[in-house]
């Protein structure tokens, strides 16, 4: 009972640490830039409607709309994770269903590059994206990214616990290997498939480095990369206007979490049970 | 329906072979049972005849036509898999359809064949429900309702019962045994019971290590084994096999520390050579003037009969007797009686049968 009661205090410690810079967020995007200088009040204000329709609409002067970063973010965020999940998918079928030279080789490579973090080849990969003309282009912010070794492996994993003789089955049923692919192989993963929707979203949304390398055109800023030059517009009038940086911030966050929360019920069932 | 033809079929895994060059004639419209110990190559011979697995050499006709090169939906077969292999996402409805729609058949005659199944396997309840909702044995059902829709011209049946209860099991024989009668599809059903391999057989092939080892009519195989692991597969307790002799003159066998038993046929070419003796349990009857005593270790009753596992010289036997009551118990030594004609006798060496 006691150590029940210290284990939840324990969490709602924990979450209450992990809520405060959301609740600093909310309080700063809440008040008007004047409320804001040297001390943060205790208590939200009543300027979050008009801070969001000033985001919004006029955005920061000398910055791009926030509305347009937003898109971008989405449209980077979509890409990369049905990109994401399309490459891994046909991949993973490839290495489960086929037999052809070097299959074996074929998936140690792709698993040996999860050990390789992104920053590690965004020299080379930047180049090839320069060679290629694709700076400054959604493509560019898209197309590097879709390889993943994690959505691979996981749906490998899926697949090589299909019971074989569901394929049997299928292949008696009459049924090739496109059919079997669309018909059977991919309504049986959509339970792993929208878990890792969700992380790739998540992963597309909150890319930074990469964004900032290969866009320099303004149109094709994303949330996440164009804060920073939200805060330098931001922070160079007399009064800094936090209140809509962070009102931008908070907006920067909401579409992962919707995201989340949609898919919360497939996400957890996704990561636990690889089974069915 | 089509007539099975398999000419010297083999398989190697590597460097083990699952099956040796094995031929098979299986007529239009018969039920033919493979059984065997686990292990034993009969599934192999299935997915080759279904197409799933290709021969390391050989020949396989159906209806007379060479299918080797052929995909296995090409060759107008159906098969039930032991763990149904139902996809899990669709219906039942749609479990049933699918392979009709693959072949792009008319809606209507889909929907007439559908229903023609779902009648005659009562499934209409169940038309909506998704496997996973489903009991093993509605499972089983619809997994045979997969396979006859197709109307192939041969069934495979790979182990379909061995996942449900004994109870369900018995029922599902008898419904696999009626839907033959109705259909009338060339069958070849494997199993390791030999119970459903007795009952369900019109025909029966014995299998062990890779090899066939008896062809025939159940009746044929119980009161004929071909070879000693014939006899100690078949039958519930299995036939006794036991060490013996053949007697100097070739007349009579002889069981250590027992008297002899005169044979009906006299093996002179064998005098004095090691055989091995196969008695059914049935065979040996209590009687007070019977020639052989044994020791009775163990007795377990069935209700109607009684098993007695019986010390006979230096060696173990089962007896099978029809009664509700022993006179008996465990200690005692009791006279038994061997009919001559109920003798098997077997090479010791090859297990083969020895003319009788
Ligand atoms: N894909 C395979 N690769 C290698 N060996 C195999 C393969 N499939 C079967 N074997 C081997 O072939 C032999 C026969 O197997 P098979 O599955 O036909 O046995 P079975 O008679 O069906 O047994 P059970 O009653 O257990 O199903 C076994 O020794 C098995 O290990
Ligand atoms: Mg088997």
């Amino acid at each position: 009972m006691k150590r029940q009661w210290l284990r939840r205090s324990g969490l709602l410690l924990l979450a209450l640490l992990l809520a405060l810079p959301l609740y600093a967020a909310l309080i700063a995007a809440s008040h008007a830039p004047g409320d804001l200088l040297g001390r943060l009040p205790w208590l939200p204000g009543n300027r979050l409607l008009h801070n969001l329709r000033t985001v919004l609409g006029a955005g920061l002067p000398g910055s791009p709309s926030v509305l347009r970063m937003l898109g971008n973010s989405l449209v980077m965020a979509l890409g990369i994770a049905l990109g994401k999940l399309t490459l891994a998918t046909l991949s993973a079928y490839a290495v489960v269903y086929f037999r052809f030279p070097l299959r074996h080789t074929a998936f140690v490579l792709i698993l040996s590059s999860l050990m390789l973090p992104l920053e590690v080849r965004f020299y080379p990969t930047f180049q090839v994206s320069a060679g290629l003309h694709l700076l400054n282009s959604y493509g560019v912010l898209i197309v590097p990214l879709i390889a993943s070794a994690t959505a691979t492996f996981l749906l490998r994993q899926f697949f090589a616990s299909m019971p074989p003789s569901l394929l049997d089955a299928a292949r008696m049923d009459g049924a090739g290997p496109m059919q079997f692919f669309l018909h059977s192989a991919l309504p049986l993963a959509r339970t792993p498939l929208a878990a890792l929707f969700v992380l790739e979203f998540v992963y597309g949304w909150n890319q930074y480095l990469w964004p900032l390398l290969t866009t320099t055109d303004a149109r094709y800023a994303t949330v996440v990369m164009g804060m920073q030059g939200l805060i330098n517009a931001g922070t160079s009038f007399a009064l800094p206007r936090w209140d809509l940086v962070m009102t931008t911030a908070l907006l920067a966050l909401l579409p992962p979490l919707l995201v989340l929360l949609l898919a919360q019920r497939w996400f957890i069932r996704g990561l636990t049970d690889i089974e069915k | 329906m089509a007539t099975l033809e398999l000419y010297q079929v083999c398989k190697r895994f590597g460097a083990a072979s699952a099956l040796t060059p094995t031929s098979l004639q299986v007529a239009d419209g018969e039920f033919v049972v493979l059984v065997g110990p686990s292990g034993c190559g009969k599934s192999t011979l299935l997915r080759m005849i279904a197409g799933l697995e290709s021969p390391s050499g050989g020949e396989i006709r159906i209806g007379g036509r060479c299918v080797n090169a052929q995909e296995p939906s090409a060759r107008d077969i159906a098969m039930v898999f032991q763990n149904y292999a139902l996809y899990p996402h669709m219906s039942v409805r749609e479990n049933l359809s699918y392979a009709l729609k693959l072949r792009k058949l008319e809606r209507a005659e889909i929907t007439r064949r559908v229903d023609w199944a779902v009648d005659l396997l009562g499934l209409q309840p169940l038309l909506a429900r998704k496997p996973g909702e489903l009991s093993g044995g509605q499972r089983q059902r619809v997994a045979m309702g997969r396979a006859i829709v197709r109307e192939p011209q041969l069934f495979l049946f790979d182990e379909p019962l061995s996942n449900l209860d004994a109870r369900l099991r018995n029922h599902m024989r008898v419904e696999i045994k009626q839907l033959h009668r109705r259909l009338g599809t060339t069958t070849v059903y494997v199993t390791h019971d030999q119970v459903e391999a007795m009952t369900l057989a019109q025909r029966m092939v014995v299998m062990n290590h890779g090899r066939i080892e008896q062809v025939g009519t159940p009746e044929e195989v119980y009161a004929q084994p071909a070879s000693a692991f014939v006899a100690g597969f078949l039958g519930a307790p299995p036939m006794n096999l036991l060490a013996a002799r053949v007697s100097a003159e070739g007349t009579h066998v002889l069981v250590e520390d027992l008297a002899p038993l005169p044979l009906s046929a006299p093996q002179p070419a064998r005098a004095g050579r090691a055989v091995t003796l196969g008695l059914r349990p049935e065979a040996l009857l209590p009687d007070v003037d019977g020639c052989w005593t044994v020791t009775l270790n163990l007795i377990e009753s069935l209700g109607g009969e009684m098993l007695l596992h019986a010390g006979v010289g230096k060696q173990a036997c089962v007896l099978r007797i029809a009664t509700t009551t022993s006179p008996w118990r465990e200690g005692d030594t009791l006279r038994v009686n061997v009919a001559s004609t109920a003798l098997h006798l077997f090479d010791a060496d090859s297990g083969q049968r020895l003319p009788s």
